[in-house]
């Protein structure tokens, strides 16, 4: 199968320290791949090896089918980047870095004005020095440099971090317009509603190695929800004992389980009591991250 | 498409940064070269002149090469031309543009769009050199006009010889060319703008102040082929003690090799 992007035991140290550690990522081209961490577990220099800025001590990169970094250059032009924590040039207008760094593609910006539109960013605002923007304005200015030539591949640091809700979600539909042209989007992020929304594929990273890859539907079919029960009267733990259910805490009147597979069963014990509330506080992906990141062991 | 070695797109955006400065600093060098002239032309401030350059310890005349009473016009143009205050203009740009338009964009990472945009990365390296270039072209330009425009002015007709500063100009314009290659290889080693120019301004000084050392102290003399500023002494030019038959196969032989060591450096280089 050919991939949009495909690492194969790419490992990056840092005086001893294994930043990223034999990583196999394979990016199905066409699909919204999100690549989660906590912060410091390797994203972002897994996105630089991408990126041919820093060289992998081991392994192998290709993107869009080319060998990195021998065929880097034949690709630049098919890529949309928004990296994490820059500096965007202050002493420039919006409108200035929009064409500054549209300028070297030789090439139209056509989603620009589009774009420019949907992330409400006014001609007024454009025409200010960044240095007068705020974060969110900033961020939006790096999505739409990275969008407006319409490339097949975006890889995007952690992009929405700094955009306020309505403006996630214009992020988010143009995320889905651009999967739904067939192109391909990498993204890293630790907000997991976030990849759970909008992503196909899901890779997980922990201390510099990959733990997961998966698309998330198979990934959320396996996996098991955390359900916080409360009772108006006294609960006895020994009716909740069955198959695909996992008693993690048990007070007078409270119980907390975990669920594998459907709830129907749970809720016909319920039937036999009088509940005063059910709330299941995360998502199983949610909860399999979590889990993930607060155990040492895998999962 | 194939990329050409500069990106003139690059380079447009790095002019229209520092084009007021540019413009200031031409300003400069153009007013200290004309007063010069109307210095030299003027008797009672030439006089004045003279008689402060006879008062100047022996060791400071043989650093600027200038001695003092009767001294010939042309020496005291080719010392406007190694002046400190032009000096520090021409040292002050390379070491500017070096820092940042290479290791403040490593800084704040815009480096990361820039160098995926602008590739191949020796792009990045050749289009900031070529510009270091260009504003030192400018500068000495500048200068000249400045001297030309001094002589028409004060009719000074024989003590100005404009064949004269266009070698020192010639020289002049290699000598900032390799101090600004050394300072982009420089420039390439650091992630952080701070470093990159105080390394860049202490390695100029330390060589500015062994030049001084070597040429005030008469058993270092033997030395002075090892200078880097022995290779830019405009004086020295005027009083026909310059060797051009080392001086420019030098200073070429210096840009070379640093450019080629910043473009390696800057190739090899995590960003």
């Amino acid at each position: 199968m050919n991939y949009a992007i495909k690492t194969s035991n790419i490992t990056k140290i840092y005086h001893s320290h294994k930043a990223v550690n034999q990583v196999n990522i394979e990016v199905p081209p066409g699909c919204v791949y999100g690549y989660l961490g906590a912060n410091g577990a390797g994203k972002t220099t897994t996105i630089r090896m991408m990126l041919n800025l820093i060289k992998p001590d081991d392994g192998q990169i290709e993107i869009l089918g080319n060998k990195l970094p021998e065929y880097f250059n034949s690709i630049t032009r098919r890529l949309g980047i928004v990296p994490g924590e820059i500096t965007l040039y202050e002493e420039l207008t919006g409108y200035e870095i929009l064409n500054y760094f549209q300028g070297f593609l030789h090439s139209e910006a056509l989603l620009k004005d589009q774009l420019l539109a949907d992330f409400k960013l006014s001609h007024k605002d454009l025409n200010k020095k960044v240095r007068h923007y705020s974060q969110g304005m900033k961020q939006k200015i790096l999505l739409v440099q990275a969008m407006q030539h319409n490339p097949d591949l975006l890889i995007l640091d952690e992009p929405s971090e700094k955009l306020d809700p309505l403006m996630q979600n214009v992020f988010y539909e143009y995320i889905r317009e651009f999967r739904n042209k067939g192109k391909t989007i990498f993204l890293s992020s630790h907000n997991l509603p976030e990849v759970e929304k909008v992503c196909d594929n899901i890779g997980i990273i922990k201390d510099g190695s990959l733990m997961v890859q998966d698309k998330i539907d198979e990934l959320k079919k396996d996996l098991p929800r955390i359900v916080k029960l409360s009772f108006k009267e006294k609960a006895n733990p020994q009716d909740f004992k069955m198959e695909g259910i996992t008693i993690i805490k048990a007070a007078e009147s409270q119980l907390d389980l975990k669920i594998k597979g459907p709830l129907e069963s749970l809720l016909k014990i319920l039937t036999k009591y009088k509940t005063h509330n059910l709330e299941i506080p995360e998502s199983p992906l949610e909860s399999y991250f979590m889990e993930f990141y607060r155990s040492d062991s895998d999962i | 498409m194939k990329k050409s070695m500069l990106s003139y797109h690059h380079f447009k955006k790095i002019f229209k940064n520092q084009f007021r400065v540019i413009l200031l600093l031409m300003f400069f060098a153009f007013l200290i070269e004309m007063l010069i002239a109307i210095i030299l032309s003027t008797s009672v401030m030439r006089s004045y002149i003279e008689s402060y350059f006879s008062m100047m310890p022996p060791a400071f005349k043989q650093f600027t090469g200038l001695m003092g009473q009767n001294f010939v016009g042309s020496q005291f143009i080719a010392f406007g031309y190694g002046h400190p205050a032009i000096l520090f203009i021409l040292i002050f740009i390379p070491v500017s543009i070096a820092s940042r338009y290479i290791t403040a964009e490593i800084e704040n990472r815009s480096i990361e769009i820039l160098a995926v945009r602008l590739n191949p990365r020796y792009r990045l390296i050749l289009t900031q050199y070529f510009f270091i270039v260009f504003v030192v072209f400018l500068i000495f330009l500048a200068m000249f006009l400045g001297s030309i425009s001094g002589k028409y002015l004060t009719s000074l007709s024989s003590e100005i010889n404009e064949i004269l500063i266009l070698k020192i100009m010639g020289i002049g314009f290699l000598f900032f060319s390799a101090v600004g290659a050394i300072v982009t290889f420089i420039a390439t080693l650091f992630n952080e703008k701070s470093l990159s120019f105080s390394w860049n301004i202490g390695l100029i000084l330390f060589l500015f102040v062994y030049d001084a050392l070597i040429r005030l102290w008469d058993q270092a003399h033997f030395l002075k082929p090892y200078s880097l500023f022995n290779w830019y002494q405009p004086v020295a030019i005027a009083t026909k003690n310059y060797t051009f038959g080392t001086g420019i196969p030098l200073l070429t032989g210096l840009i070379l090799l640093f450019v080629l060591l910043a473009i390696y450096n800057f190739n090899k280089r995590d960003l």
